[in-house]
């Protein structure tokens, strides 16, 4: 039996250029051997949950989706292709301390990444947009890079540092810009505007990044001051760190799992070369501690290792050649481009998605998936069908609009008459006689 | 104008002649009473005999052919009656035609009428020529078009806004008109609506329209924006003397939200949803000689809606009702005039279901209470600055009158003709708000014999004292679209909490107290 | 005189008027009564001599001062009540708050038509110990951060997925949330269909099951959404279970971690338990339930059903906690 492992694919020197995927990696190197699994590199329009990383298992047909399920569901296989990491013997403290950190990972750390390679315009299209392409079969880095860049802005909403997207922030400028001079209400030529200081100066000068400096510093230290409460490298200190307890400062141990969270976050946060690379400043000369462990983990788990990782051969894998056909690169894009489309872009592809899922679950030979029963807005496929019913008709409707119009027996016609009830006429010269009479 | 072929016969030079005349008037389809100011002669000509042979309308190449019929079969069929003479055959072409431009589907300029003899012209139909004259009716008109975009700004009462729309006219060839409007505003935010609207019987006086809204927009005076979404069914009909009528049911979702930080606990109590479902009926009639600036005439109106009782259903019942009186009279001084105005308003809330005398009454919410006050109808306040104020808002009331007199006088060097007019006024409201004991403690909802002593006493509460009352001058100017008001005025009776202001105030609308 | 302020017009402000005028203007209004009353529904909400606090609640909850049905404000309740602030609630909704979401606390007023301005609820705590009698002791730090996310992400997500996404507490949403706000059949349909998408995408954004959402995901994997929900619970049972004092982080009074806990264990168990909660179902049946309040109970070895009805009884005492207690459908 060999798992695939569908991720997104490598890049900045990392096996993977999104966390979770980097963390479901960086977990099968350490529990798994090489010839149990495949990696393939991916997209999420190419698996049926639409998201990654996503672990199939040929011999049941079970797609399973995101890093946690993916290590629940490992924990459920043998031990031959499955090396449990010695999850037993650890004190409950360590499992809720692990879920807890993994939980702040996922909440805090995410955010301040997404806002490192994705929100800010600088390093987006510096880095993160060619690693995508580099990654992504044409024409899909059209398409998929900016979905996952509009999810990862949404992620980070909440941090109120959408203007480091300076794309998003010029052009909410120039509406703005443009509402007033409509409105005809202030009306400053362009010349005057400038002189009036909305560009200039040292603040107009500064990028961004350089003007939330210090709000972006704070919101990293927020997430790096829990962080580092963790003994991430205990391995090496397992010896001295037992039986400390007596000592000031006690640090907290957490599963393998978390550690492969925290360091597909912080890798990603440390290792891409980045124009505005405030983030990996803030970690490189505050927290030493942790870029140690995130240097010392990539050697210990991907380099030195000297086992490459197992990713599918494009050529000669049918899976992976099958999902990266022209034909089915097409159709993925074609979907993302659908997507697009005000409102009922996302319905459809709301209704698709749905779709995949069941069909996957229908395929499986694993009843287990089916326990969870539907929510309610997965009952809306009689919405859907509706909204399909109605458009189809108001499309008849118009036609049959234009059809009338057209051949306007019904509308009008340049000239139209109107006679006196022939009664008269109609009964010739007698009828007239007697018209006369009447 | 008008033409007919050329007179060749004698006999028929005579009526041909006295047919062009009467073209000519019939051709005027806004006057009312076309014959009155006839000499006694064309009079004379008028008693003859006459009947409709047949009627053309040329171009109109997209108006259906049931709608027409409503306006000329009924004139054809007529014709067999030997009795018609040609003032009613006149009369009736006038009165039709009249009923074509009142569809707004056709321009203005491009009318004509042009009647002809038709025994000259099919000379061998009629054997024996009869002394009635038969009538070959052609109207020439010219359709507007159909797809109309337009763009601009509006007033409304106290607002200015600008705004986007597009009229499809005359859609499916019976006058049917789709009006889609978006507009943004001083105080709208936005606003989308779209009316159908159609005649019923090929009746231009009585006309359905269905309506879809969704407006969002800034209550300042309350701390809060209110937005809408919903629809109207109306049915409007003018009466043979010109009155005008609107029966409507309409189903509103209110949402009261986007409070402002210092919103009064009045307000933050109110916010949320809540849908109204009403059927309202409004009865206009003006007799005004020019609505923005009358010198002469009477305006009434009436507007009474019902919400929430019996099968209407929604989260609102009531029963309210206004009343709107205003006339002017011109004094023998050219003008010079004097007019004078009163409102009043009444709404009672009822419980919900059939019932009237049911235990539980929920008391009248913000958007339903009436707001006096401002520089369209009592001069001197600010906007809702009359009644209630829990803090800064303006919580607004359940009964309230007003009423104001001025006096319009003609601008020394500007003069009567001028649309610029100085005026003096006074003018004072009074809103009450509905009181009554709970029904139980902590409950919003009152019982319906606290709601009857309630409403005695609001009325009665109106007459405690002097009305607030302000008094002023200011200038009049009024434009086709709006009329504009500059006014400095200074309170002399107010309440305390009201926002009377002292020095100048401008008002631009279309409707004033 | 009462009107003098607010009629301050804006001329005189640039132009000088003559004294003997502004002697004139100031002797308007020439008659001053006295203000009108407010209307009938404005009362209960203008009067009293408490601070408000505005929550979801209904008006006999709110007047018995019983827990609100809504997580956030049924946290800052609860530790408002904790700090022993004396405070009156009244029902509301979102859109009477001026940060979009309840709970906030209007003071109350100096005078009848002083309009006080309100309290969001992120200055809760300082008004808390401003005017709270016992100020709730604060725990280190440590480890607190990382156990706020678990309330914030995973157990959040399973309340929003059970109460708005599970179509079994349909009708439990409508009557908390749906049916108090319109009677009318369409408007219902719309807020339940905003409040149903409002949910999703909330889930969505921190990712099924508390993992990062990457791109094009629509769909929430309810699977994930209660395995996170019931490893949170599990691992706060864990870190309760640490403490010998019956607190979180060996408190010796409940924190407002506490009252976060209870927040959602209170609902979970309130609202979404079932007769047989303490049966053992076997291991793969904790999700084919998805009875929040009957996970609550179980995790751990009770620890949090433990939690709850300590600090239940300590705020709302015996006599009435049976009526708030049981879900009276």
């Amino acid at each position: 039996m060999t798992l695939e492992l569908h991720v997104w694919g490598p890049a900045f020197g990392l096996p993977s250029i999104d966390a979770e995927c980097l963390a479901t990696v960086t977990y099968f190197a350490q529990t798994l051997s090489a010839a149990d699994y495949l990696l393939v590199q991916s997209s999420p329009s190419a698996v049926p949950s639409h998201h990654l990383p996503a672990l199939y298992n040929p011999s049941t047909a079970t797609w399973t989706s995101g890093f946690d399920p993916i290590v629940s569901y490992l924990s459920t296989l043998q031990p031959p292709s499955y090396h449990h990491p010695d999850v037993t013997t650890l004190p409950a403290r360590v499992n809720a301390d692990s879920q807890a950190y993994q939980a702040l990972l996922t909440s805090s750390a995410a955010p301040l990444l997404a806002l490192s390679l994705y929100v800010s315009s600088a390093n987006y299209a510096e880095t993160t947009r060619p690693a995508y392409s580099a990654i992504l079969p044409f024409p899909l880095p059209w398409t998929e890079p900016l979905a996952v860049r509009a999810s990862m802005a949404a992620r980070a909403a909440h941090l109120g540092m959408s203007s480091l997207d300076t794309d998003a922030e010029m052009e909410r400028l120039e509406k703005e810009e443009r509402e007033r001079e409509a409105a005809g209400w202030v009306q400053v030529p362009k010349a005057l505007r400038k002189a009036l200081g909305q560009n200039t100066g040292v603040k107009g000068q500064l990028s961004p990044e350089m003007k939330r400096r210090i709000k972006l510093e704070g919101l990293a230290a927020e997430v790096f001051d829990v962080l580092g409460e963790i003994d991430f490298l205990e391995e090496e200190e397992e010896e001295t760190t037992e039986g400390e307890e007596g000592e000031g400062r006690q640090r907290i141990k957490v599963t393998l799992e978390t550690k492969c969270l925290a360091f597909a976050y912080l890798a990603l946060m440390l290792f891409p070369d980045v124009p505005r690379p405030w983030l990996k400043e803030v970690l490189q000369r505050k927290y030493a501690g942790l870029c140690e462990f995130v240097v010392e983990y990539r050697k210990k788990t991907f380099l030195e290792t000297g086992r490459p990782l197992p990713w599918a051969d494009k050529e000669t894998d049918p899976a992976v050649s099958a999902a990266d056909s022209a034909l089915s690169v097409m159709g993925r894009f074609v979907r993302a481009v659908v997507d697009d489309i005000p409102t009922l872009g996302r319905e459809w592809t709301r209704w698709w998605s749905l779709r995949q899922r069941r069909v996957a679950e229908e395929t499986s030979t694993e009843s287990q998936q089916l326990v969870v029963r539907r929510s309610v807005g997965e009952s809306e496929n009689g919405l859907l069908l509706a909204g399909v019913g109605l458009t189809l008709m108001a499309v008849n409707v118009v036609g049959l609009g234009i059809y009338s119009y057209r051949y306007r027996g019904l509308l009008g016609a340049p000239l139209q008459t109107w006679h006196k009830p022939l009664v008269v006429s109609s009964l010739g010269a007698a009828g007239a006689m007697f018209a006369g009479l009447v | 104008m008008a033409s007919s072929p050329s007179a060749l016969g004698n006999t028929v030079e005579a009526a041909t002649a006295k047919i062009d005349k009467a073209a000519a008037i019939v051709t005027e389809p806004k006057e009312h009473e076309p014959y009155q100011a006839q000499n006694p002669i064309f009079e004379d000509h008028l008693l003859a005999p006459a009947t409709v042979n047949s009627i053309e309308v040329h171009g109109a190449n997209n108006t259906r052919r049931g709608l027409l019929d409503h306006l000329f079969k009924p004139i054809v069929e007529e014709s067999v009656n030997p009795d018609t003479t040609l003032g009613d055959v006149l009369g009736r072409i006038s009165k039709a035609t009249q009923k074509l431009t009142r569809f707004g589907i056709f321009k203005e300029d491009g009318f004509g009428v042009f009647i002809s003899d038709a025994r000259q012209k099919q000379q061998e139909q009629f054997q024996s020529p009869t002394d009635r004259t038969e009538l070959d009716v052609s109207i020439r008109v010219k359709e507007q078009s159909r797809l109309v975009f337009s763009a601009g700004t509006d007033f409304g009462n106290s607002e200015g806004s600008a705004y986007t729309n597009a009229v499809l006219r005359n859609i499916f060839g019976g006058a049917e008109t789709l009006s889609v409007n978006a507009a943004t505003g001083t105080r709208t935010r936005s606003a989308y609506n779209a009316v159908f609207s159609t005649p019923l019987n090929g009746n231009p006086d009585l006309r359905l329209a269905l309506e879809g809204l969704r407006s969002s927009t800034q209550k300042p005076w309350a701390s809060h924006d209110e937005h809408l979404t919903g629809g109207n069914l109306r049915l409007a009909w003018l009466t043979d003397n010109g009155d005008n009528h609107t029966l409507g049911y309409s189903g509103v979702w209110r949402q009261l939200t986007g409070l402002a930080a210092s919103a009064s606990p009045t307000v933050r109590a109110d916010a949320g949803d809540s849908l109204k479902s009403s059927i309202t009926h409004t009865f206009t009639r003006d007799r005004r000689d020019n609505p923005m600036l009358p010198q002469a005439g009477y305006l009434l109106r009436t507007v009474s809606e019902l919400a929430g009782w019996g099968p209407l259903k929604g989260d609102v019942s009531f029963l309210k009702s206004e009343v709107e009186v205003s006339t002017a009279q011109a004094l023998p001084l050219p003008g010079v005039s004097v007019g004078a105005g009163f409102r009043a308003g009444l709404l009672c809330p009822l419980p919900t279901g059939y019932s009237l005398t049911g235990a539980s009454v929920a008391p009248s919410r913000i958007n339903d209470r009436f707001q006096l006050g401002g520089p369209t109808d009592v001069r001197g306040f600010s906007l809702g600055g009359i009644g209630p104020h829990d803090g800064a808002d303006s919580v607004g009331g359940d009964v309230f009158a007003a009423g104001s007199v001025n006096m319009l006088l003609p601008l020394p060097k500007a003069g009567p003709t001028s649309p610029l007019r100085l005026q003096l006024f006074a003018n004072g409201g009074r809103l009450v708000a509905l009181q009554g004991k709970k029904a139980a403690e902590g409950s919003l909802s009152l019982d319906s014999s606290a709601v009857a002593s309630g409403m005695k006493s609001a009325v009665a509460e109106l007459a405690n004292g002097l009305p607030s009352i302000a008094a002023g001058f200011g200038l009049v100017y009024a434009h086709p679209v709006a009329r504009f008001e500059l006014n400095f005025s200074l309170p002399l009776v107010v309440r305390r909490g009201e926002e009377a202001r002292k020095g100048l105030q401008v008002g631009v609308g279309i409707n004033f107290l | 005189m009462a009107t003098a302020a607010p009629v301050a017009s804006p001329p005189r402000k640039w132009i000088h008027i003559p004294r003997p005028l502004q002697k004139l203007f100031d002797t308007f209004p020439l008659l001053a009564y006295d203000g009108n009353a407010l209307p009938a529904r404005a009362q209960s909400a203008t009067f009293g001599d408490l601070p408000t606090l505005y929550v979801f609640s209904t008006e006999e909850a709110a007047l018995l001062g019983a827990p609100s049905f809504n997580p956030s404000c049924l946290k800052w309740q609860t530790f408002l009540k904790l700090a022993g602030v004396k405070f009156q609630i009244l029902p509301s909704t979102n859109h009477a708050s001026p940060t979009g979401a309840l709970p906030f606390i209007l003071p109350k007023r100096s005078s009848p038509t002083d309009a006080p301005s309100p309290i969001p609820s992120s200055k809760f705590h300082e008004y808390a110990l401003k005017f709270g009698t016992s100020s709730p002791p604060e725990v280190p730090a440590l480890r607190l951060d990382a156990y706020q996310t678990l309330l914030d992400v995973p157990i959040r997500n399973a309340w929003l997925q059970a109460l708005y996404r599970d179509p079994e507490y349909t009708d439990l949403l409508d009557r908390l949330y749906i049916s108090p706000a319109s009677s009318s059949f369409w408007v219902r349909g719309a807020l339940r269909h905003q409040l149903r998408r409002a949910a999703e995408s909330e889930i969505l954004k921190t990712g099924p099951g508390g993992t990062a959402s990457t791109a094009l995901t629509l769909l929430v994997d309810e699977q994930a959404v209660y395995r996170a929900a019931v490893n949170a619970l599990e691992a706060l049972a864990t870190l309760l279970s640490e403490s010998n004092t019956g607190w979180f982080f060996g408190a010796e009074t409940p924190t407002l971690f506490d009252a976060s806990v209870f927040a959602y264990t209170h609902l979970m168990i309130k609202y979404m338990s079932d007769g047989k909660s303490e049966r053992q179902g076997e291991e793969g049946s904790i999700f084919a339930e998805r009875r929040l309040g009957n996970i609550v109970r179980r995790a751990g070895s009770g620890e949090l059903g433990g939690h709850h009805r300590r600090l239940f009884e300590l705020l709302w005492p015996v006599d009435s906690s049976t009526v708030f207690l049981t879900d009276k459908a």
